[in-house]
């Protein structure tokens, strides 16, 4: 019998993994489904952070504004093409909320109708909403790699800056009203087409079209950390100054890796948005970003796959349990109190604890 | 002196950190294969002289050449690029990677993040790889996470990832601080191996470790050049005796 090795056994978990989320349309109604998808959607928000926390050792506490990029950019078409939008008189769909706000005599037209409404139009493309949902992120992204890694910035700075961004964004979102429905998000949205084929968030399509994308940002993800340049940067985490007397420009790296976090996170959001239909400047509050964080860290910020079956089972724990009404005020207390114990006494978190007992099962250590 | 028989040139280096003159006008042509010793006492500049060299310190004047290319106050990846390794006082290494992670990074051929897209797999050269880990004692570490090695082990680590890169000059801050009697001795048996394949340069304390190594030293005082020869010259050169007088000499 061929001999188990430690990397068989990773893809053996993967491979477990893949086909439980695959087959769960079997087990469950559409009513939950439609929450599993979401949990999925966590689920690659954790990929996104364990790829810069754990491997590029950049721990983004803004997290929150990628995934609001991506869900505002997608939603913003789908506003547009809502029965709403489409009849409120004007030659242009409208948002609901424009008209709202609008003075008595505006022209009801969306390239007019406000200031900044024009900036609306090219949105009634749904392709170009989904374009933007991941160029946006790593525009952003992008900025602000290029100006904190050129300039050296690194460890908790980073986490200042960008927590310092992700609330900057949510004020922006919250404040300009006319433009991005403020405090109310993006509500009463269309259904999300691919060639006229509408996605109801609540079947097993929509599902499928979530579960599919995270194997996809898994897949691509683990390709991405186990290439050379994969290494590279795990090499510039553990000394960045090493790394550049060896002729890696590790600024470049960083942002690079910062970028592909940041449209994971952007993709997360558009499909959060197809699968709960709405879209909202809670996504940019301080406390979701940190959730990213913690699940990440209790699944295993060193691990992809940790990462992702963190962010799912805590927030399906989360969901469930707060439910409950015992537990309605007190979970973010246990969830907070959870979080300090993991990172006491398992910095590696759950994935840390697996890896060590996969390791002793197998022989060949240190081939994965 | 012809382009091609030299491997580093400096000329008039200096630099001036906001009214302090760590190095003044400081003038050093180190030929291919050679190895060269600094010598001089703590604040001679000659950790501030290796940090020009490799592009961590800038210079604010004088010209240095790697070859025939020069290399002033380039940015320190690009230097390194061009040719040149630095190990560093406190041994830095990839701690969390294994040794033969360590290697294989530092082997890397391409530099940039899209040349490196692509797998590990082929594009590792087991054969250089065993050498060089043999050549340092690490033939048996292979597999080991680098922040589990010994206190001796960590520098021959960091000078295998040096090495394996085949850089025209090697930069050795203190390469035996902190070692043993027996990891100096192997330390110098390293050394002595790299003799002639590498242009070499260390500064170190220990005399009784220059002896065994330098083919030339090169004495600094107060940031300047003060001597330059073989070891018996510079044991009784006059100026070296004046300036460290009091402190024992060299010895």
């Amino acid at each position: 019998m061929m001999k188990l090795t430690y990397s068989h056994l990773k893809v053996v978990v993967y491979v477990v993994f893949i086909a439980i989320i695959l087959s769960l349309p079997l087990f469950l109604d559409e009513f939950w489904l439609n929450r599993t998808a979401k949990y999925l959607i966590y689920g690659m928000l954790g990929v996104a952070i364990s790829l810069s926390w754990g491997y590029a050792g950049i721990l983004n506490l803004g997290q929150g504004l990628f995934f609001g990029a991506g869900a505002y950019m997608l939603g913003m078409s789908l506003k547009l093409a809502s029965p709403t939008s489409l009849e409120q008189g004007g030659q242009t769909p409208i948002p609901d909320f424009m008209m709202w706000n609008a003075e008595p005599n505006a022209v009801v037209d969306l390239c007019c109708i406000n200031h900044v409404s024009f900036l609306w139009m090219p949105f009634q493309s749904q392709s170009f909403g989904i374009f933007m949902a991941i160029a946006l992120p790593v525009l952003i992204a992008w900025l602000i790699g290029t100006i904190i890694f050129r300039k050296g910035i690194a460890g908790v700075f980073i986490s200042i800056i960008t927590l310092a961004m992700v609330l900057l964004a949510r004020l922006l979102v919250v404040d300009a009203q006319s433009f991005t429905g403020g405090f109310n998000g993006l509500t009463d949205l269309a259904w999300f087409k691919i060639n006229g084929y509408e996605f109801d968030p609540y079947t097993v399509s929509t599902y499928y079209l979530v579960a599919i994308s995270l194997v996809i940002v898994l897949l691509i993800t683990r390709v991405l950390i186990n290439s050379r340049a994969g290494l590279i940067l795990q090499a510039i985490r553990d000394d960045q100054n090493r790394a550049k007397y060896l002729g890696f420009d590790a600024a470049s790296y960083q942002t690079f890796f910062f970028c592909v976090s940041a449209a994971i996170s952007g993709f997360a959001g558009m499909l959060y948005v197809i699968t709960a239909e709405f879209a909202s400047p809670t996504f940019m509050d301080l406390s979701f970003s940190i959730a990213i964080v913690i699940w990440a860290a209790v699944g295993g910020r060193a691990s992809i796959l940790g990462a992702c079956i963190g962010a799912i089972s805590i927030s399906m724990l989360g969901a469930s349990v707060s439910e409950n009404e015992l537990f309605v005020e007190s979970w973010q207390a246990i969830l907070g109190l959870f979080f300090v114990l993991v990172v006491l006494y398992m910095p590696k978190g759950l994935a840390g604890i697996a890896h060590g007992i996969c390791r002793k099962l197998t022989v060949n250590r240190g081939e994965g | 002196m012809k382009a091609k028989n030299r491997d580093l040139y400096i000329d008039g280096l200096g630099v001036n950190f906001s009214g302090f003159q760590a190095v003044n006008n400081f003038s050093m042509v180190v030929k291919h294969g050679e190895m060269r010793v600094l010598l001089g006492a703590n604040g001679a500049g000659k950790t501030t002289l290796m940090d020009m060299i490799c592009g961590k310190t800038q210079s604010t004047a004088g010209r240095i050449f790697l070859g025939d290319k020069e290399i002033t106050n380039k940015p320190p990846h690009l230097i390194a690029r061009m040719g040149i390794g630095r190990k560093f006082q406190i041994p830095s290494v990839f701690k969390e990677l294994s040794v033969l992670q360590n290697l294989s990074v530092a082997a890397m051929q391409e530099s940039t993040v899209l040349a490196n897209l692509g797998s590990m797999k082929r594009r590792v050269d087991h054969e250089r790889m065993k050498e060089v880990m043999s050549m340092t004692n690490l033939e048996n570490k292979a597999h080991e996470l680098a922040e589990n090695l010994s206190h001796g082990e960590t520098p021959w680590l960091e000078l295998a990832m040096l090495i394996i890169r085949k850089p025209q000059v090697i930069l050795l801050d203190e390469p035996t601080a902190g070692m043993t009697a027996d990891e100096t001795l192997k330390t110098s048996r390293i050394m002595n191996n790299l003799k002639g394949q590498h242009t070499i340069i260390a500064v170190e304390h220990d005399m009784a470790f220059v002896r065994e190594i330098a083919d030339k030293i090169t004495v600094m005082h107060q940031g300047e050049f003060l001597a330059e020869g073989h070891i018996s010259d510079i044991e009784n050169n006059q100026a070296v005796k004046d300036a460290y007088l009091g402190s024992g000499g060299i010895h």
